[in-house]
C-alpha cells in the first residue's frame, strides 16, 4: 500500500460518516434523542480531521515527489522552484475540489463546536445540510475525479506546474477563492437549518453572520488577487477582462455585499427576511456555480484549465439545492413575514434596499451577458461573444449609483430621514464632491463626464466616512474624555462592524479610483524597435537596448533591456520578460515589466522579437497603484469587521424609539 | 414540525393582496422603476455588443450583409499568404478547411506566437466593401493534438487574450 491511499481511505470514511450526520442529526432531533445529534457532532468533527488527513496526505506525496500518483505528475516536477511545491495541490481538478472540500470538512467542524451550547433546534439541520454539500463533493472525489489515483508504473519525474500558476498571485488566488466558494456552504447551511427547524427568529442570523462575512471577506481577496496577477501576468494592460471565470467569482460577492448591508435591516427592523433567505441561496448557488465553472469547463473561457465529465454532476447538484431550498421557503412563507413596513421613502432602510436592488442588478446584468453565448448556443445553435463593452456599458453606470449611494447611505436616518437632517449631514461631504469637480476641471483639466462624476462621488464617500468618524470620534471624547488615538481605537473596538465597514467603503472608493483610471485614461501603443531606437509615451522616453535568453531551473527567460527618461531625465531601466517552462511550450507567459507611482504605472510588455527588432506594448496606466493600497485597505477593514466583537451587540431596538441618531448604524 | 409555526401566522391577510396593501407604495414604485431601468440597460446594451462567430464560408454566405457589421470569423491561414510590410501591417488570407472559399485580411496588433502558415485562427474585426477582412484582433489555436496532451486545455491563456481592449 502506497502513502497516498491513507488519504484515499480518509476520503471514503468520510463519506460513510458524512452520511451517518445527514441521517442522524434531523432524525436525533426529531426523535427528541440528543444522544443521537451528539453522536453527529462527533462524527463531524471526526470528519474535520479525515478531512485534514486527505489534504496533507496528497501535499506529503507532493514533498516526496511521488509520481506515482496521477496528480502529482501531471502537476509538480523535480527540477520546478521548491516553492510552488504546495500550488500543485490546486493546480488541477481533483486537487482543487479536495482543497474545497477538506476546507469545507475543517468549517464544518468549526460551525458545530462554536454552536455545541447554541440553537439546539437549528444546528441538527445545518449540520446535516453542511454535510450533504461535504457528502456531494466526496463523491465526485471518489468517483469522478480522484486525487489519489495511482498510475500503473510510477513515473521518474513530473510533468510540472502549470505555467500560468507560476506566479506569486497565484500562490495564493486560487486558494482564497476556493475558501470563499466553499464558505457559503455556510450562511446557506444556516439559512436551511432555520428554515427546515421553522426557527426563523434573529438567532439563526446572528449565528450566521460572522461566517457570511467570512465568506464575503475570502471572496473578496480572491478577487483582489486575481485581478492583480491578472494584471501583471496576462499583458493586456488591464486588470479585469470581463471573462466568464473572472464574472463568475465576482457574483456571489456582488449578492455577498448585498446580504452584508440587507441583514442589517433584518436585525434592526425586522424586515427583508424573506429577501434576505433567498439571497443566501442564491449566493450559494452562484458559488458552486462558480466552483463549476472554473473545474466542470462549462464556459470555454480563458484560464480554464480542466474539462471533464464534472459538467453534469454539478448541473444536477445546483437543480437540487435550488428545488429543496425553494420548497422549504414556500413552505416557510407564513413564519417570513415582515415585522414593520417602510415608513418612509428616504431613509436607511430604503438605502439598503436601493443597494441591494443595484448589487443584484450588477450581478443580474453580469451573469446574464456571462450565460448569454451558452443559451443562444444551445436554443439558435448560433456562436457568439459577449465582450467586455456590454459589461462596461451596463455595469458602470449601475458602479457610479452604488458609489454615490455609498457617500449617502450611512448619513440617513433610520425609519424617517428629516430634511432638517439631511441637510445637515450632507453640507460636508457634498462641499467635498463640489470642490473635486472644481479642482478636477480648472487645475487637472479633466473633461471627461465620467471621470468628473465617478471621482466626485469618490469625494463625497471620502466625506462621507470622515464625518462619520468625526462624529464618533466628538462623542467619545465628550461622553468618556478619552485623547484623540484612544477615542477612534474605542470606537473601533466598540463597533467593529460599523467602523470596519466604513474602511471597508474607504478601500472600495480607491478601487474606483484606480478603476477610473486606468478605463477612461488608458494610454497605449504598440511598437517595434531596433536596439537604439526610442519612443514616447506620456512623459516617458524609452529606448530599446537589446535582448538576452537566460536558463533558470525548469524554464527559458527572454528579457528585454529598456532604458526609460522621465521628462528628459534618467529615470529606470525596465527588463519585460517571456518565460517558457518545460514542457509547456506552447504556453508562454509574460512578466511585464511595471513601474508604479501614485500617478500612474508605466506598463511594459515585450510581445515579440527577432534577431533584429523586438515588438513592446507599453501603457500608461494612471492611479492604478490605489486600486491595490484600496485592495489592502479592503482587506484590513474586512479584517476589523470580522473580528469577532467583545461584548453582545444590540439586535433590536425598541418599536418607537424617538429621535433615533442619523449616525446609528 | 408545522406545530412549530408561529401562532399569529394565519391571522393576517397572507398571498400577493396582502403583501401589496401592506407595501410602502413610493417605497414599491421607486424599486419597480430602479429593477425596470437596470433591466432595459441590460437588454439594449446587449444588442450592441454582441459578435457573432461564422466560418468563412458563412461570411461569403452572408456577402453584403455582412459588411461593415463586427464578426469573429473561424478559418486556416493559406500556405505563404503571410505579407508583413515594414510598417508592421499584417495580410493574409484564411480559408474554410472543407471548401475552398477564402477571404484576405488584414491586420495591425500583437501577432500570436505560433501565427503562421496553416494555422487555425480567429479574426475579429468587419468585413469591408472591398473585400477584405478587417480584423482588429487576431487569436491562434493550437492544433487539435496540443489540446489533448495538456489535460483538455482549450486555448492558450495567452494567445486567447484580446489585446485590442483599451
Amino acid at each position: 500500500m502506497a502513502s497516498s491511499d491513507i488519504g484515499f481511505f480518509s476520503l471514503v470514511l468520510a463519506l460513510v460518516l458524512a452520511t451517518y450526520v445527514v441521517v442522524a442529526a434531523p432524525a436525533g432531533h426529531r426523535l427528541n434523542a440528543p444522544e443521537m445529534v451528539a453522536s453527529a457532532r462527533n462524527a463531524v468533527y471526526v470528519i474535520s480531521l479525515l478531512m485534514l488527513t486527505a489534504l496533507a496526505v496528497l501535499a506529503y506525496s507532493f514533498v516526496a515527489h511521488d509520481f506515482g500518483v496521477a496528480f502529482v505528475a501531471s502537476n509538480s516536477s523535480l527540477a520546478q522552484p521548491w516553492y510552488y511545491t504546495f500550488a500543485g495541490l490546486y493546480g488541477g481538478q481533483a486537487g482543487s475540489l479536495l482543497v474545497w472540500a477538506s476546507a469545507l470538512g475543517v468549517f464544518s467542524g468549526l460551525v458545530v463546536w462554536v454552536n455545541r451550547d447554541r440553537i439546539p433546534a437549528v444546528m441538527p439541520y445545518t449540520m446535516a445540510t453542511m454535510m450533504v454539500v461535504l457528502v456531494f463533493f466526496l463523491i465526485v472525489l471518489i468517483f469522478l475525479s480522484n486525487p489519489f489515483e495511482r498510475l500503473p508504473v510510477p513515473l521518474a519525474d513530473g510533468r510540472g506546474l502549470n505555467a500560468l500558476l507560476r506566479d506569486p498571485g497565484m500562490l495564493m488566488h486560487p486558494p482564497l477563492l476556493l475558501l470563499g466558494y466553499m464558505a457559503w456552504t455556510i450562511p446557506f447551511a444556516f439559512a436551511m437549518g432555520a428554515l427546515i427547524s421553522g426557527r426563523l427568529d434573529s438567532l439563526w442570523l446572528k449565528a450566521a453572520r460572522p461566517w457570511i462575512l467570512a465568506a464575503w471577506a475570502f471572496q473578496g481577496i480572491g478577487v483582489l488577487l486575481g485581478a492583480w496577477w491578472a494584471y501583471h501576468v496576462l499583458g493586456w494592460g488591464g486588470f479585469w477582462g470581463w471573462d466568464p471565470v473572472e464574472n463568475v467569482a465576482f457574483l456571489p460577492w456582488l449578492t455577498g455585499t448585498a446580504i452584508l448591508h440587507s441583514i442589517m435591516v433584518q436585525e434592526r427592523r425586522g424586515m427583508l427576511k424573506k429577501w434576505n433567505i433567498l439571497l443566501i441561496v442564491a449566493t450559494f448557488a452562484l458559488a458552486i456555480f462558480g466552483t463549476f465553472v472554473v473545474r466542470g469547463g462549462l464556459l470555454d473561457s480563458v484560464h480554464n484549465f480542466a474539462r471533464s465529465a464534472l459538467g453534469p454532476a454539478f448541473l444536477s447538484f445546483l437543480g437540487v439545492v435550488l428545488a429543496v431550498s425553494l420548497f422549504f421557503f414556500i413552505r416557510r412563507l407564513p413564519l417570513l413575514r415582515s415585522d414593520n413596513s417602510f415608513d418612509s421613502a428616504i431613509s436607511k432602510e430604503t438605502g439598503f434596499l436601493l443597494n441591494n436592488l443595484l448589487l443584484v442588478g450588477i450581478a443580474f446584468a453580469t451573469f446574464w451577458g456571462t450565460i448569454f453565448p451558452l443559451i443562444t448556443e444551445l436554443f439558435q445553435g448560433s456562436k457568439i461573444t459577449v465582450g467586455p463593452p456590454f459589461f462596461e456599458k451596463v455595469n458602470g453606470p449601475i458602479f457610479l449609483a452604488l458609489l454615490v449611494l455609498m457617500g449617502i447611505g450611512p448619513l440617513l436616518a433610520w425609519r424617517r430621514a428629516s430634511w432638517a437632517s439631511i441637510k445637515r449631514n450632507f453640507r460636508g461631504p457634498l462641499a467635498a464632491a463640489v470642490s473635486w469637480v472644481v479642482v478636477m476641471v480648472f487645475l487637472l483639466d479633466v473633461r471627461n463626464m465620467w471621470t468628473l462624476a465617478g471621482v466626485s462621488a469618490c469625494a463625497l464617500v471620502f466625506g462621507t466616512i470622515v464625518l462619520e468618524y468625526y462624529r464618533g470620534v466628538r462623542n467619545r471624547r465628550q461622553l468618556a474624555g478619552d485623547s484623540y488615538p484612544a477615542a477612534i481605537g474605542n470606537l473601533v473596538a466598540r463597533n467593529r462592524r460599523r467602523y470596519g465597514g466604513y474602511i471597508v467603503h474607504l478601500g472600495i472608493l480607491l478601487i474606483a479610483l484606480g478603476v477610473i483610471g486606468v478605463n477612461l485614461h488608458q494610454q497605449d501603443i504598440d511598437v517595434t524597435l531596433a536596439p537604439g531606437e526610442s519612443t514616447e509615451i506620456g512623459d516617458y522616453t524609452l529606448t530599446y537596448l537589446g535582448i538576452e535568453t537566460l536558463r533558470r531551473s525548469d524554464t527559458t527567460v527572454t528579457q528585454a533591456r529598456l532604458d526609460v527618461q522621465k521628462g528628459g531625465k534618467p529615470w529606470d531601466i525596465l527588463h519585460p520578460k517571456r518565460v517558457v517552462v518545460d514542457n509547456f511550450e506552447s504556453q508562454p507567459t509574460s512578466q511585464v515589466a511595471i513601474r508604479s507611482s501614485p500617478k500612474e504605472d508605466l506598463y511594459v510588455l515585450l510581445a515579440a522579437w527577432d534577431d533584429q527588432v523586438a515588438t513592446f506594448l507599453i501603457f500608461v496606466n494612471p492611479l492604478v497603484i490605489w486600486l491595490w493600497v484600496g485592495g489592502s485597505i479592503f482587506v484590513m477593514g474586512t479584517m476589523i469587521a470580522v473580528w469577532p466583537e467583545g461584548h453582545p451587540v444590540r439586535v433590536a431596538v425598541p418599536q418607537r424609539a424617538p429621535g433615533v441618531a442619523p449616525s446609528e448604524a | 414540525m408545522m406545530n412549530q409555526d408561529g401562532p399569529n401566522a394565519e391571522q393576517e391577510a397572507g398571498g400577493l393582496a396582502g403583501w401589496y396593501r401592506r407595501a410602502n407604495k413610493k417605497v414599491l414604485f421607486g424599486a419597480v422603476i430602479v429593477i425596470i431601468a437596470i433591466l432595459s440597460l441590460t437588454m439594449t446594451s446587449l444588442r450592441g455588443a454582441l459578435t457573432y462567430y461564422v466560418t468563412v464560408d458563412e461570411l461569403k454566405a452572408e456577402a453584403a450583409d455582412a459588411v461593415g457589421v463586427r464578426r469573429r470569423v473561424g478559418g486556416r491561414v493559406q500556405d505563404g499568404s503571410i505579407v508583413k510590410d515594414a510598417a508592421n501591417n499584417l495580410s493574409f488570407v484564411i480559408y474554410h478547411n472543407q471548401t475552398t472559399n477564402s477571404v484576405p485580411v488584414r491586420y495591425k496588433g500583437i501577432v500570436p506566437d505560433i501565427f503562421g502558415d496553416e494555422v487555425d485562427v480567429i479574426v475579429e474585426g468587419q468585413w469591408q466593401a472591398d473585400g477584405i477582412f478587417y480584423a482588429t484582433n487576431l487569436l491562434a489555436q493550437h492544433p487539435p493534438e496540443f489540446k489533448i496532451a495538456e489535460e483538455g486545455n482549450p486555448h492558450d491563456p495567452v494567445e486567447e487574450r484580446d489585446y485590442s481592449k483599451g
